[in-house]
């Protein structure tokens, strides 16, 4: 006996992504690199996080110092958010005389999307261009931040493969 | 074509260019931030009466700005500016592009048109941009959740 339809399914098909189990083709070699290579292999250290209760003054201070266009903010050793420039300009400059001695959890994008270090540099790309994120931390496996990747280590990379190709 | 090629031989004018914001040397630092905002862009040209890029000011410029002498913010731009700025043409192509960013340690660089005048940003989002697109399949999948992990575990 058929199943009866759920309302509101008008077409049976769906179209899995992951239904093809081929192995993918890649037409050249720097996309093999970017789709298979570990992201571990790219340039993701050295990084600078700092502790959520840092007061804002001194986080920008150690981001102009070491310069650096963000920091991953931790809390008891745990990624919990990440400070960028561009959260600077929308959320820290208009008021910095306000606000300069508070810590720096209150002006951080919290919860930021992140990559595992074998994953490869296409899904960080990904994250990227989808989620509109300049940097993506990278977790090892007990999720303890371990580096990050941005444009410009992007840019670096594929200078590098533009050479090797 | 391969990634490669396409790097090698795809121009700049493919990218999803950015409005380049600009203005004269003489408005506020704080004026400056305000249309940087508005405008959802990491800096701007300051320009010459010709209208030619003297330099930028970027959100890189903000910060040191706050940490240094943050009562600059009421200053012209013009006076706490990165100048001069390298410059593509939408002709050239995107390896040209990101040899010209990582050779000057830039994110940004000003795209002019043929009489050398700014007409649009590029930068290492729009490249990154242009990369996700060659890998369709890996954005598809593509979980945005900042959860790595479920709370619990499923099953038994």
């Amino acid at each position: 006996m058929a199943r009866p339809k759920r309302a509101g399914i008008q077409d049976d098909r769906f179209d899995d992504p992951l239904s093809d189990y081929s192995p993918p083709d890649y037409v050249d070699q720097m996309q093999r690199a970017l789709c298979e290579t570990p992201i571990s292999d790219m340039k993701h250290q050295p990084f600078t996080s700092v502790d959520a209760e840092e007061p804002i003054e001194k986080t920008l201070a150690r981001m102009d110092e070491m310069n650096i266009a963000c920091v991953l903010v931790t809390r008891d050793g745990r990624l919990v958010g990440i400070l960028s420039e561009r959260d600077v300009l929308d959320k820290v400059a208009d008021r910095y005389e306000q606000i300069h001695r508070d810590p720096v959890h209150t002006v951080m994008t919290s919860d930021p999307t992140a990559v595992y270090a074998t994953d490869t540099p296409a899904k960080a790309l990904a994250i990227m261009a989808e989620g509109g994120f300049r940097h993506v931390p990278i977790l090892d496996v007990d999720d303890q931040v371990v580096g990050i990747v941005g444009p410009r280590r992007v840019n670096t990379h594929l200078r590098h493969c533009m050479t090797q190709a | 074509m391969g990634l490669y090629n396409k790097l090698m031989g795809v121009p700049v004018d493919r990218l999803v260019l950015r409005e380049l914001p600009t203005v004269p040397p003489s408005t506020t630092v704080r004026e400056t931030v305000a249309l940087m905002r508005s405008k959802r862009v990491g800096c701007v040209a300051v320009t010459d009466p010709d209208g030619r890029a003297k330099g930028r000011f970027t959100e890189h410029n903000l910060v040191t700005l706050l940490v240094k002498t943050p009562e600059a913010l009421d200053q012209p731009v013009g006076d706490h500016m990165t100048g001069p700025w390298p410059s593509v043409r939408r002709c050239d192509t995107i390896a040209h592009l990101i040899d010209c960013m990582e050779t000057n340690k830039l994110r940004f660089v000003q795209v002019v048109d043929d009489d050398g005048l700014p007409s649009a940003l590029a930068g290492q989002k729009g490249v990154v941009e242009f990369l996700a697109e060659q890998f369709p399949m890996v954005v598809k999948v593509q979980g945005m959740s900042s959860k790595m992990h479920l709370d619990q575990r499923e099953g038994a």
